[in-house]
C-alpha cells in the first residue's frame, strides 16, 4: 500500500539524520522526513473518483460533499509546510554560524561541551 | 557578450528579461492573494511569489539596487506590523460581540458567493499574511546571501560582501 | 472573564509590536515586556476555580477549535505565567550585561510564552502541535542566543533531538486523523472508547506520543539534550526551560493525553513507574560528578521530573495529589536555583565550582535564597519539597509498591549529598584556602535581579503551608480532572 511507501521514506530521512556526519546532510534528512509526513497527510484524504474541494458556479453543495476529496488534511499540510520552512531557516542559520566558529561541517569535531 | 566587470549583477540579456517579467510575477502574486477565498491559493502562496519577485531582482541586478528599494530594516518593520495588524483584526471580532477569530463582517453583512468582495474578513487575512511572508522570506534571503564566511588573515569572519556577483564566487 | 483568547493574542501582539517602536527609545522594550507578563499573571489568577470552554470563531466543538480551561489547565497557566513574569524581570539587567540585542530577546521570549499558553489551553490536537512548535522554535533561538561556539553547539544538539520528537508527534497526529477522522481531543476519546480500544494501531500511536512527549519532558532514555541545552542558554532562559517548557510542553501534554484521551491502563502505569524510577536514580547519579554548576542543576532537573512521572504512574488519588504538588514545587525551586546560578555568573564570571568559594560574605541575598532552594529540593522540612516527596513516598507504600518508595528515598538522599557539595563549594567554605583578593569587585546583584529571587524564595517557604490550608480545596479540582478520566473530559468539552 502507498502508506507503507510513505513510512519507508520517513525511515530514509531518519537514516539521514542519525547516521550522517555532515550538518547539511542532517538538514536534508529532516527535510525528507517532513516531506514524507506531509505526503502521508494528503494521501489520507483521498477519495476514489473525487474532485477538488472547490465550489464552482452552478454546482450545488450536495455534489461537493458527496464527491470531493477531504479538504481538512490540505489545510493541515499548508500549516505544516510553513512550520517546516521556519525550522529549516533556523537550522541553516545555525549551520552557517557553526561553520564560522569551527571551520568545518563535521559534527564529530564539535565537542567543546564536555562532561 | 562580455560581462562588464564593474557593474554588478548578471549579463544584459538577463537584466532585460528580468525587467520585463518582474512586473508580471508581482501581478501574479497579487492575483493569488486577492482571489484566495474563491479559488485555491491564499496568503501563503501569494507571499512566496512576492518574495520570488524580490529575489529575482537581487539575482539579476545585484544587492545594492534592491536594498535601496526595500532595505533590511523596512522589511523587518513590514513583517512585524503585518503580524500586529493580523492579530488586531482577529481580536476585533471580540469588540463586535463575537468570539476571537469570528468572521464578524460576514455575519453583519452577508454577501453573495463568487464575488471578489465577499466572505468577510478572509481577504484581509490573505493580504496581511502575504505581506508578512513576502517580507519575511525576502529578509531571510538577503541575510543568508549577502553575508558570507570568508577566510581573512587566517581567521574566519562573517562579513557583508561588497558586490554580489555570483559568477565569480569571490569578493571584489 | 470569559475570553481565553487573550492569553494567546496579547503576548504575540506585543512580541511583534516591540521591534516596530523601539528604534528610538531604549527603555521601551523593558517596560512593555514586563507589563505584558504581569498582566498575563493577573489574568491567569482570575481564572482560578472556573471551567470555561471557548469556541474560536464561534464554531461548535467537533467542527472548530476549542480552548479548554479546567482545573489542571488553570494551575499550569498560573505556574507558567508566574515563571514568565519573574524571568522577564530578571533578564532586564542580565541581558544588558552579556548579550547585544535586547529587542529580539524580548520578542522571542514573549513568543515562547505564547506557545506555552497555547499548548496548555488547546483542546484540539493539531492546534496543540502548532503551539508546541511555536514555543520550541523560539526556544531553539533563545538557547543559542549568545553566539559563541558552545552555545551554538548546545542549541544544535537540542534542535536535532527535539525536532525528531516533533516529527514523531506529527506522525502520531496524522495517524489519529487517519483512524478517527477528527482532531478534537474529547471527540477522539469518544470514538476511541466507543469501539475497540485494544487495536494495535492505537498502541502504536500511544508509543509515538510517549517517545515524542517523553523527549520533551526529559525522561531517561530521551534525556540527552538536557545538560547541553541548559548549559548553553542564558540563565533566565534556563530557568524558563526548567520551570516552563519541560512542564507545559512535556509533562502536561503527556498526562492530558494519557489520562483524558487514551484512558489509563495497567500497562501504561507500569511504564510510567519504571521510567520515573530510572529517571530519579540516573539523574542523581550523573549529577554527583559534575563540577559545572548549570550541568549539575540540569541533571537534577531530570531526577525531579522522575518523581512526578513516578507519582502519576502509581495512579491513586493521593499519589496524583503528590505529583501535582511536586509540579508546582519543582517549578519554584528549580527556577530559583537557575536564577541564582545566573546571579553568580553575573558577578563572578565563572560557573566552575572549583573556582568559587565563600560567596556568603559578599552576596547574602543570593546565598540565602540558594540555601532555601537547596533545602527544598533535598526534602528538608518545613520547605515545600519535603511535603510533596512525603506524599509520593507514602502513596507508593500504600499502593503496595515499596520498592519504588525505596528508590525515591535513595534519590532524595543522593540529592541532599549533591546539594551539600554545591553549598560548600559555592557559598560556604571560608577556610584557609579563601583568598580575599580573588573577589575584589564582587558585590550583590542589582535590585531588579534581586526581586524575582526573593519572591521565589518566599513562595518556596509559604507553599509548604498550603498543605495545612486544606489541600482538597486548592488541588482538589486538579485531581478531579485527572482522576475523572476521559468521561469527565468528554462531558465537559462536548456537553457545553
Amino acid at each position: 500500500m502507498i502508506y507503507t511507501l510513505c513510512f519507508v521514506l520517513f525511515l530514509v530521512g531518519l537514516y539521514g539524520v542519525t547516521c550522517k556526519k555532515n550538518i547539511v546532510k542532517i538538514i536534508l534528512g529532516f527535510l525528507i522526513m517532513e516531506h514524507s509526513i506531509n505526503l502521508f497527510l494528503i494521501l489520507l484524504g483521498w477519495r476514489k473518483n473525487g474532485i477538488a474541494p472547490v465550489l464552482e458556479k452552478g454546482m450545488s453543495a450536495d455534489i461537493l460533499v458527496k464527491s470531493a476529496v477531504d479538504p481538512l488534511p490540505q489545510a493541515m499540510v499548508i500549516i505544516s509546510i510553513v512550520t517546516g520552512l521556519a525550522i529549516l531557516v533556523m537550522m541553516v542559520a545555525i549551520a552557517i554560524r557553526l561553520y564560522q566558529k569551527y571551520g568545518t561541517f563535521d559534527i564529530t569535531e564539535m565537542n567543546k561541551l564536555k562532561h | 557578450m562580455k560581462t562588464d566587470k564593474k557593474s554588478p549583477g548578471m549579463s544584459l540579456i538577463v537584466k532585460n528579461t528580468a525587467r520585463t517579467v518582474m512586473g508580471l510575477i508581482f501581478l501574479f502574486g497579487i492575483y493569488l492573494t486577492l482571489y484566495g477565498h474563491i479559488s485555491p491559493a491564499g496568503g501563503f502562496s501569494g507571499g512566496v511569489v512576492f518574495a520570488c519577485t524580490f529575489i529575482l531582482m537581487t539575482l539579476a541586478f545585484g544587492k545594492d539596487v534592491v536594498l535601496r528599494f526595500l532595505g533590511k530594516t523596512t522589511a523587518y518593520i513590514l513583517n512585524c506590523s503585518a503580524a500586529v495588524l493580523f492579530l488586531l483584526i482577529a481580536c476585533s471580532g471580540v469588540f463586535f460581540g463575537g468570539n476571537f477569530f469570528e468572521n464578524v463582517i460576514e455575519k453583519m453583512y452577508p454577501s453573495a458567493n463568487f464575488r471578489l468582495f465577499s466572505a468577510g474578513f478572509i481577504p484581509f487575512y490573505n493580504l496581511l499574511i502575504a505581506i508578512n511572508i513576502g517580507a519575511g522570506l525576502f529578509m531571510v534571503f538577503i541575510i543568508f546571501s549577502v553575508r558570507r564566511v570568508v577566510e581573512m588573515d587566517g581567521k574566519r569572519k562573517l562579513i557583508t560582501t561588497e558586490f554580489f556577483d555570483i559568477k565569480e564566487g569571490k569578493i571584489q | 472573564m470569559n475570553n481565553l483568547s487573550l492569553f494567546l493574542s496579547l503576548p504575540a501582539a506585543v512580541a511583534f509590536f516591540i521591534p516596530i517602536v523601539s528604534r528610538r527609545a531604549k527603555w521601551f522594550p523593558d517596560i512593555v515586556a514586563n507589563l505584558t507578563t504581569f498582566v498575563l499573571l493577573l489574568l491567569s489568577l482570575l481564572t482560578l476555580n472556573r471551567e470555561i470552554v471557548y469556541k474560536v470563531g464561534n464554531w461548535p466543538a467537533p467542527y472548530g477549535i476549542v480552548l479548554v480551561l479546567d482545573g489542571f489547565s488553570c494551575m499550569m497557566l498560573v505556574i507558567i505565567n508566574l515563571i514568565g513574569f519573574l524571568v522577564t524581570l530578571f533578564s532586564v539587567e542580565y541581558i544588558e550585561r552579556f548579550y547585544t540585542s535586547k529587542l529580539r530577546y524580548y520578542s522571542l521570549l514573549l513568543l515562547c510564552i505564547t506557545g506555552m499558553n497555547g499548548t496548555i489551553l488547546s483542546g484540539d490536537i493539531f492546534n496543540l502541535f502548532i503551539f508546541l512548535e511555536l514555543a520550541l522554535v523560539s526556544s531553539y533561538a533563545l538557547v543559542g542566543f549568545g553566539c559563541t561556539a558552545r552555545n551554538l553547539e548546545g542549541s544544535f544538539k537540542y534542535l536535532v533531538i527535539n525536532l525528531l520528537a516533533s516529527y514523531l508527534i506529527l506522525l502520531g497526529v496524522a495517524l489519529i486523523y487517519g483512524k478517527f477522522a477528527t482532531l478534537n481531543m474529547a471527540h477522539i476519546s469518544c470514538m476511541l472508547h466507543g469501539g475497540d480500544s485494544n487495536d494495535i494501531l492505537v498502541l502504536f500511536i500511544f508509543v509515538l506520543f510517549f517517545v515524542g512527549f517523553g523527549t520533551k519532558s526529559a525522561l531517561v532514555p530521551f534525556h540527552g539534550w538536557v545538560p547541553d541545552a541548559y548549559m548553553s542558554a542564558p540563565a533566565p532562559v534556563s530557568a524558563l526551560l526548567a520551570g516552563g517548557i519541560i512542564k507545559s510542553l512535556g509533562v502536561y501534554v503527556l498526562l492530558r493525553l494519557t489520562y483524558n484521551v487514551f484512558g489509563i491502563t495497567p500497562m501504561v502505569s507500569t511504564i510510567f513507574m519504571y521510567a520515573g524510577a530510572i529517571s530519579i536514580i540516573i539523574g542523581v547519579l550523573m549529577a554527583l560528578g559534575q563540577w559545572n554548576l548549570k550541568r549539575l542543576l540540569a541533571y537534577h532537573s531530570i531526577s525531579q521530573i522522575g518523581y512526578i512521572i513516578l507519582a502519576f504512574g502509581i495512579g491513586s488519588p493521593l499519589a496524583m495529589l503528590g505529583g501535582i504538588f511536586h509540579i508546582l514545587n519543582h517549578s519554584l525551586f528549580k527556577s530559583l536555583l537557575f536564577l541564582n546560578a545566573g546571579s553568580i555568573e553575573y558577578e563572578t564570571d565563572t560557573l566552575d565550582l572549583n573556582k568559587l568559594g565563600c560567596l556568603i560574605k559578599k552576596m547574602p541575598v543570593t546565598s540565602n535564597s540558594a540555601l532555601i532552594a537547596s533545602l527544598s529540593i533535598s526534602g528538608i522540612p518545613p520547605f515545600n519539597g519535603f511535603w510533596s516527596k512525603l506524599i509520593i513516598i507514602v502513596a507508593a507504600i500504600q499502593a503496595g509498591k515499596p520498592v519504588f518508595a525505596l528508590w525515591a528515598v535513595i534519590g532524595s538522599i543522593l540529592t541532599l549529598a549533591s546539594f551539600t557539595k554545591f553549598q560548600r563549594y559555592a557559598f560556604f567554605g571560608c577556610g584557609k584556602k579563601y583568598d580575599e583578593s580573588r573577589y575584589g569587585g564582587v558585590a550583590e546583584v542589582p535590585s531588579l535581579m534581586r526581586i524575582p529571587v526573593v519572591v521565589l524564595a518566599v513562595l518556596c517557604t509559604i507553599t509548604g503551608l498550603l498543605l495545612l490550608g486544606g489541600l482538597n480545596g486548592i488541588f482538589g479540582p486538579v485531581v478531579n480532572v485527572l482522576a475523572g478520566g476521559y468521561i469527565s473530559y468528554i462531558s465537559e468539552v462536548l456537553g457545553q
